[in-house]
């Protein structure tokens, strides 16, 4: 890669990383996961640098990247790890409110990995459904019933998280 | 359809306006620090494109291959009763055995040479670092999971679409007190030098000092067996490498670079320099030249790999 295009793919990782890596944390619900996929997603950016000149074009590129990812790692149900002797101290994340972020989480997690991806593509990415369709792969008709279906179960678990902590659990 | 339910699908809706809300409570006030950075990403992009580069090569080196097995067992009969097709050097690995029924003959199979490659390697690799830290009082190194032999090779480089060994490889840990630096907190800066070692398939490995690093001059030896030896420093010395290139054109390289130069990114902050820096090139390239250990890959078998890089 030429010197100059080489500045202007570190440019795009400085100034993209953490956006992407929020998307990638979305949609698997593990930090260091969403690095994993997050780096591998913007190596093969570097690849295909030459080939994604337009910026729009390097955020569709990598989100497609990114997305195929999480749903490959999702189906192979294994990760990668290395064993250490001793886990190293992990301080506890600043945030609004930890338990609310934890609740979406979990929530979130409950989610198909395919509906879980079509809810942060469409809310969080803020796609449309075109869009949406076009990197999960898909026809616009299945984003939106995803999306209903999505929509629906995520409201279901945060009402009933949020009936549960406050103690008013309605039987029947 | 309704009205309301078609908002909804649209994410115009109330839910829709929900989930947006439930994802905002997910961003935390202050960034986490990824472990990677831009440069990192930078050197790696490199490394993949030069895979690349190598898998096409590997790709058509292994089309003429099959052509040229094809051709000899369309010749001279071929079958299993024959001598192993591709041998233009002698190795230990092809040694063969007396097998459990008493066929003094039998080939070993594609597991065992495998096995006996890894074996070869690991050789090489105890025999190198031996000669790098007598005594392993400053290396350390994390054993490959259920590894039957001492100093098992990592994968190494392999090509994943056509499940080609290209390499088996060794890395080490080099510090000054013999303690493993990993796990290690994003702020440590305590200096290590990375050490690493591969072993390359005939023709496979290429030109070690293309690209990536400002290398200063290559000195080049040729020794009695015929091998090349080629050496060079970047970053004032504190990346060596040394590359011996037998006659067949199997690569022995070997490398150690101090943690200081890679500026920080990979494991965190950036790690002081080593100080001294305990090796020399010549030390390096002495090493490598004195290896007289038969090599992996010697007689062209293709190892089985699992070829996860």
């Amino acid at each position: 890669m030429r010197a100059s295009a080489e500045a202007g793919y570190k440019e795009y990782v400085t100034a993209r990383s953490y956006a992407l890596w929020h998307t990638a944390f979305l949609m698997c619900g593990d930090a260091h996961q969403a690095e994993d996929v997050v780096q591998t997603a913007l190596l093969k950016l570097y690849v295909a640098w030459h080939r994604v000149e337009r910026a729009e074009n390097r955020d569709a590129y990598v989100r497609r990247v990114l997305v195929r990812c999480v749903i490959d790692e999702k189906r192979r149900g294994w990760r990668r790890e290395r064993a250490v002797p001793s886990v190293p101290d992990v301080v506890a994340p600043e945030g609004p409110d930890i338990g609310e972020r934890d609740a979406v989480l979990q929530a979130l997690a409950r989610l198909a990995p395919r509906q879980r991806a079509t809810l942060v593509l469409r809310f969080w990415e803020d796609l449309s459904v075109e869009q949406t369709a076009d990197l999960l792969g898909c026809s616009p008709g299945t984003v939106r019933s995803q999306t209903a279906r999505g929509l629906a179960t995520l409201r279901g678990i945060l009402l009933d998280q949020q009936a549960t902590a406050s103690g008013r659990v309605e039987k029947g | 359809m309704t009205e309301l339910e078609d908002r909804e699908e649209q994410g115009g809706g109330e839910a829709g306006a929900q989930a947006r809300e439930a994802f905002a409570r997910t961003v935390l006030q202050s960034r986490p620090r990824l472990a990677f950075t831009a440069e990192d990403l930078v050197l790696g992009g490199r490394r993949r494109v030069r895979r690349r580069r190598l898998a096409a090569v590997v790709g058509s080196t292994a089309s003429v291959a099959v052509v040229a097995v094809a051709a000899t067992a369309f010749a001279g009969g071929g079958g299993r009763s024959g001598a192993v097709v591709v041998a233009p050097a002698a190795s230990v690995t092809t040694t063969v055995t007396t097998s459990p029924s008493g066929n003094p003959s039998r080939p070993l199979t594609d597991d065992e040479r495998t096995l006996a490659e890894k074996k070869l390697a690991a050789a090489v690799f105890a025999e190198v670092l031996g000669k790098l830290d007598p005594g392993m009082k400053h290396l350390t190194y994390t054993p490959a999971p259920h590894a039957s032999v001492a100093f098992a090779p990592n994968t190494g480089v392999c090509t994943e679409k056509l499940k080609v060994q290209v390499s088996y490889g060794f890395d080490a840990i080099w510090t000054a007190d013999g303690k493993n630096p990993f796990p290690r907190p994003k702020d440590a800066t305590s200096p290590f030098i990375q050490v690493d070692i591969q072993v390359y398939a005939p023709g496979l490995g290429g030109d070690q000092f293309a690209g990536t690093h400002d290398w200063g001059p290559i000195t080049r030896t040729r020794l009695p067996d015929g091998s090349v030896v080629q050496t060079a420093s970047a970053a004032d010395g504190r990346r060596l490498q040394t590359v011996r290139t037998m006659g067949n054109g199997q690569e022995i390289v070997f490398s150690v670079i101090d943690d200081s130069v890679n500026g920080g990114g990979a494991w965190g902050a950036q790690s002081l320099p080593t100080n001294p820096f305990p090796f020399t090139a010549a030390q390096l390239s002495g090493i490598v030249s004195a290896v007289s250990l038969p090599l992996p890959f010697a007689d062209g078998f293709q190892p089985r790999t699992t070829c996860v890089p």
